[in-house]
């Protein structure tokens, strides 16, 4: 039995390494010179840490200013998901008016939807509103995002009727029932959205690189996959530190709101 | 009163309703009708079937459909197994192991897609990266691993893998805590050991969650997209590219909306089918 046990450990224990290392790797390697970068047998670790990788992209690109993109964009998005989704999730599960199952039932299929499927058109839609290489033109189409209705209104179905009954007899107003009673009981459940929708967006690469244009506009994820190859040798010391500075804020945001992704994770997907 | 009650509703639903039917209802539509045109930015003529017929006579969109294919096949039993096999060791761990195995295994998730493949990039350059080091290390001499098809797609596989298990691990996880424990203690009385329990008890109990585990990892597969454009470009020989990067580069680098439309459609009605299965799922926890 005991052996049992130590040879999973020591299996997982394995598999973390191979799941961990690149993460190791892209950092470690964001502090080597060209010179160590090309070694072979390579440097596990690294002889001296050196900032020069940084410094140049910060000098020689918007690094910065795509930061400033992504976290902007990103948080304008998630701002109108979250409060969108409360509002209709929050209709959908306690209200009833005409028409809900079959505006649920749009909302359910969009959300299956792949939005790789309407790139053409949408790219013809934003042309049209004029959001081409815009800040909009990021943010807009990524509000659309049905899921978060999903999972706000699965929650909200959770919230008991006799709640919002009372309140309605005490004479309080629809907003005021929905800004001071519902709203704080779906605040773990938006937690959990929230930091999905921000995933999406700041993830969302294929769109953004259609979207936008000009240099400085570039969100981070497509601005460092730009770094490696602009010049014409691949340096993977710039690319290393653009990576870097991509994914380490993610995953220190991660590292301390642990519980509310899985929460999401679970809260969005089926159960048995 | 009963009006008052509607308009408040609609008021409730409607930025919602307003964003949807603009950035994905009137597209999709859309899309239904551009693959009718031969359309690029300015201008578009009414072409019928046209699109459809030559798109299936084209080697290069039978390629990339059956590249996406063999995509699928690699990359959803391995996330299911690795998915399962780590989930299922991880039963019986102490609170704290289990969460820092967890969190190892969701750290590629949340470091995006992009920073993986450049890391990844580096590691597999044929001249100086730790793929070949290890590869001469071994004995297989140095590994051009973008250099055949087959060993193009594993390795882009490889890296989708990494990213694409967190989620199915915690799902898994949750699953196996469901698991009623009377029906292991039964078991144990009966003398069943820990695999025969693994297989008889577990896997039939969260027979659901990996239903939806394949479904789930099927639709995001055949949305592959990051990889193929940052390590690739679709080669060798077109050997990597994906129904998506095929309408990408159809669409915004030969500038041929009727066509990409076409393939969209295309790509529509494959993750329709497997989208109803998910639907069905969906349908008994909805109400």
């Amino acid at each position: 039995m005991k052996l049992h046990v130590i040879s999973r450990y020591a299996f997982l224990l394995l598999l973390s390494v191979v799941f961990v290392f690149p993460l190791y790797w892209m950092i470690t390697g964001s502090f080597k010179t060209q010179v160590a970068i090309w070694k072979l047998p390579p440097e596990w670790f690294p002889s001296q840490f050196r900032l020069l990788n940084y410094e140049h992209i910060v000098k020689t690109t918007p690094a910065l200013t795509w930061m400033f993109n992504s976290v902007f964009t990103s948080l304008v998005t998630v701002l109108l998901v979250v409060v969108f989704s409360a509002m209709a999730g929050y209709a959908y599960a306690k209200r009833k008016f005409p028409g809900d199952k079959i505006l649920f039932f749009v909302v359910i299929a969009t959300m299956m939807m792949p939005t790789q499927v309407t790139l053409v058109p949408l790219y013809i839609v934003c042309r049209t509103l004029g959001l081409i290489d815009s800040y909009w033109g990021v943010i807009l189409p990524a509000v659309a995002f049905p899921f978060g209705v999903f999972i706000v209104r699965q929650f909200a179905k959770t919230i008991p009727d006799e709640i919002i009954e009372s309140a309605t007899i005490d004479g309080a107003g629809e907003l005021r029932i929905f800004g001071t009673i519902v709203l704080p009981l779906l605040l773990p459940a938006l937690g959990a959205l929230a930091i999905f929708a921000f995933m999406h967006t700041w993830n969302d690469y294929l769109w953004q690189l259609i979207i936008l244009q000009s240099k400085a506009k570039l969100t981070l994820p497509l601005g460092i996959s730009t770094i490696t190859y602009s010049e014409n040798n691949v340096n993977y010391g710039y690319a290393m530190a653009g990576a870097s500075m991509a994914a380490v804020p993610m995953i220190l945001f991660f590292l301390l709101l642990q519980r509310s992704f899985i929460k999401g994770i679970t809260l969005g997907s089926v159960k048995g | 009163m009963k009006l008052r009650n509607t308009l408040w509703s609609y008021l409730f639903i409607g930025p919602n309703l307003l964003f949807l039917t603009a950035f994905l209802v009137i597209p999709l539509f859309y899309t239904f009708y551009l693959s009718f045109f031969e359309a690029d930015i300015y201008k578009s003529s009414f072409v019928g079937f046209s699109n459809y017929s030559k798109l299936f006579g084209e080697e290069l969109f039978r390629k990339s459909f059956a590249n996406t294919f063999y995509f699928v096949l690699i990359i959803v039993p391995c996330v299911v197994i690795l998915s399962l096999v780590v989930a299922a060791f991880m039963q019986g761990f102490h609170k704290h192991a289990k969460s820092f195995f967890r969190l190892v295994f969701y750290l590629p998730v949340v470091s995006t897609p992009v920073v993986l493949s450049l890391v990844w990039g580096w590691m597999y350059n044929p001249s100086f990266g730790i793929v070949k080091y290890f590869g001469e290390l071994l004995g297989f001499g140095a590994v051009d691993v973008f250099s055949t098809q087959l060993s193009a797609i594993l390795a882009l596989s490889g890296i989708v893998i990494t990213w694409m298990v967190g989620q199915p691990i915690i799902l898994y996880l949750s699953g196996m805590d469901g698991v009623s424990k009377e029906l292991y203690e039964a078991a144990d009385i009966d003398g069943a050991g820990p695999v025969k329990q693994f297989f008889s008890i577990t896997l039939p109990m969260i027979a659901h969650t990996t239903l939806l585990i394949v479904v789930t990892s099927t639709i995001s597969v055949f949305q592959i997209f990051v990889v193929i454009h940052l390590l690739t470009s679709g080669g060798p020989f077109h050997g990597t590219e994906s129904l998506v990067y095929t309408i990408y580069r159809t669409a915004f680098v030969s500038l041929e909306f009727g066509k990409a439309s076409a393939q969209s459609v295309i790509l529509f009605f494959i993750i329709l089918v497997i989208s109803l299965l998910q639907f069905r799922m969906l349908r008994s926890k909805l109400d």
